[in-house]
């Protein structure tokens, strides 16, 4: 440069024109001959690429060696290694012991049942279906009562028991039984306003023996709330005003021995008796006998 | 065997068709036991290993699924049996190994399986040295050449039956060509060193 000699121009040549230019006269040189040959046992060589490989090889014997000595290795690979071999009977026979084969017959025999058991289901969930759609309150199961939320409210109304006292009176009967309790009977209905008129919260504290019978005339589900103070308390549930209220009544059906002082809630339709039984005294024998049973397991006393 | 051909006899076995499962077994073993001779080398773990895969293949149909070809299944029960096999028959300690190496029998019994797979008393040294020069791979490239260049299967199905990506069954598949051809040039010395001293 110094010197003042011209720099010689070369022409630049776009990237990747070495690979892509099939007519350039430049052998190809070792790296990309042997990236060619795997590509050629890959089978993934193109055809213009595998004409130029072969070209290439024709100055290149010792790489020529090597493909061919590949080739042979591959062919020989191909070649069959062992005398035809019969697995069938064995395979079968052990398949045949774990899990018998069916005749035809036997086949098409298990194909209708399991299309008469599908068909079955299908016409026993339409059943239901029709069922649902023609009685809309029928259900299964009983809807759970909040029954927390529902003594409380109990708690809360009979407070108020003497303002609602009147707006219950029209709404609703309480029926007494002849032989009650010895205290007043304080249930009372209590309607909720009527935009969530679902059911009907009935509070009742009952402070001795006997039973209470309140009556609804509507089909209306009826939750109901008791204390009873001291014996078992059940809540029996009849005259049920059609037979898919019947079942959901039952369904609902409250009749577990309670433990005193445990409110008793549950929801049902029609007459609902609360009964509550007294709690067994002791009586004086068995007191006798407890005095009797504490004297013989009292350590001896000391002289 | 078509896909539709075979889903249909695959539904007969699984409705329990004897000859539907019987043909699923004729039209696949010649091909499994091959595959199962070269990769283990003994024709009679071959046999034993393709067995057990068809029996497992057969009474477990209902969990064949549909997308796939019976034959990568069964090449796949059959490859998991080969390799719980070997884990199974590994030395516990690394002293066995060497007491085996110390005393030859480890080159013996490579030796002698690959005399078993071909028979070498009928002149086919070619084919032995093939088999003995696949028995110097390890189990996976072994894996890869058989399946690439015996079963004729694609790189993308072998990646997928041996759940590892494309790029490594391609090195592993060139390594393995390699290691191959050079055990093949080494055989070759040896033999016309032998050659020239019985002559």
């Amino acid at each position: 440069m110094s010197t003042g000699e011209r720099p010689v121009q070369r022409p630049v040549k776009p990237a990747g024109s070495r690979r892509s230019d099939p007519s350039r006269v430049q052998p190809l040189q070792g790296a990309e001959l042997d990236t060619l040959l795997d590509a050629y046992f890959d089978r993934t060589l193109t055809e213009g690429a595998q004409d130029r490989l072969l070209d290439a090889l024709k100055h290149d014997p010792k790489r020529s060696e090597t493909m061919a000595r590949t080739q042979r290795m591959i062919d020989q690979l191909r070649q069959p290694v062992l005398h035809d071999v019969d697995l069938a009977d064995s395979v079968l026979n052990r398949v045949s012991h774990r899990k018998p084969f069916l005749s035809s017959q036997w086949r098409r025999f298990v194909r209708s049942g399991r299309a008469a058991s599908l068909a079955a289901c299908l016409v026993g969930l339409l059943g239901v279906a029709m069922l649902w759609r023609s009685w809309p309150e029928a259900r299964l199961a009983p809807t759970p009562a909040p029954v927390a939320k529902v003594v409380d409210s109990s708690q809360a109304m009979a407070n108020r028991m003497g303002q609602l006292a009147e707006t219950m009176h029209g709404m609703s009967a309480v029926k007494e039984p002849a032989a009650g309790p010895k205290s007043a009977p304080r249930g009372q209905f209590t309607p909720l306003p009527r935009s969530q008129q679902r059911y009907v919260v009935v509070p009742m504290n009952i402070d001795g023996a006997g039973s209470r019978t309140v009556t609804r005339q509507d089909p209306m589900p009826m939750t109901m709330a008791a204390t009873p103070h001291g014996g078992s308390g059940g809540l029996v549930i009849d005259q049920q005003p059609s037979p898919v209220e019947w079942i959901a009544g039952w369904m609902a059906m409250f009749a577990s021995e309670t433990r005193p002082d445990e409110p008793v809630a549950d929801q049902g339709y029609g007459r609902v008796v609360l009964k509550i039984a007294p709690s067994p005294a002791p009586a004086p024998l068995q007191a006798a006998e407890k005095e009797q049973d504490k004297g013989a397991i009292a350590p001896p006393s000391r002289r | 065997m078509t896909r539709a051909e075979e889903q249909a006899i695959i539904a007969l076995a699984k409705a329990g068709d004897r000859s539907a499962s019987e043909a699923l077994i004729r039209h696949h073993q010649n091909s499994l036991v091959a595959y199962l001779v070269r990769l283990t080398g003994r024709p009679e773990t071959a046999e034993d290993v393709a067995q057990e895969a068809f029996y497992r293949a057969l009474t477990h149909l209902d969990r064949f699924d549909d997308r796939y070809r019976f034959s990568t299944w069964i090449f796949t029960i059959a490859r998991r049996l080969f390799v719980n096999g070997i884990q199974k028959s590994k030395p516990l300690f690394d002293s066995e190994v060497i007491d085996r190496n110390d005393r030859g029998s480890l080159h013996e019994d490579a030796q002698g399986s690959a005399d078993r797979v071909i028979g070498h008393e009928q002149g086919e040294g070619a084919r032995d040295a093939v088999q003995m020069a696949l028995l110097t791979l390890p189990v996976l490239q072994r894996e890869i050449i058989l399946l690439f260049h015996m079963m004729d299967w694609s790189i993308v199905m072998i990646a997928e039956h041996l759940e590892i990506p494309e790029g490594t069954v391609k090195s592993h598949l060139h390594r393995a060509r390699m290691r191959m051809r050079d055990s093949l040039k080494r055989n070759e010395a040896v033999w016309s060193k032998v050659r020239e001293m019985w002559s």
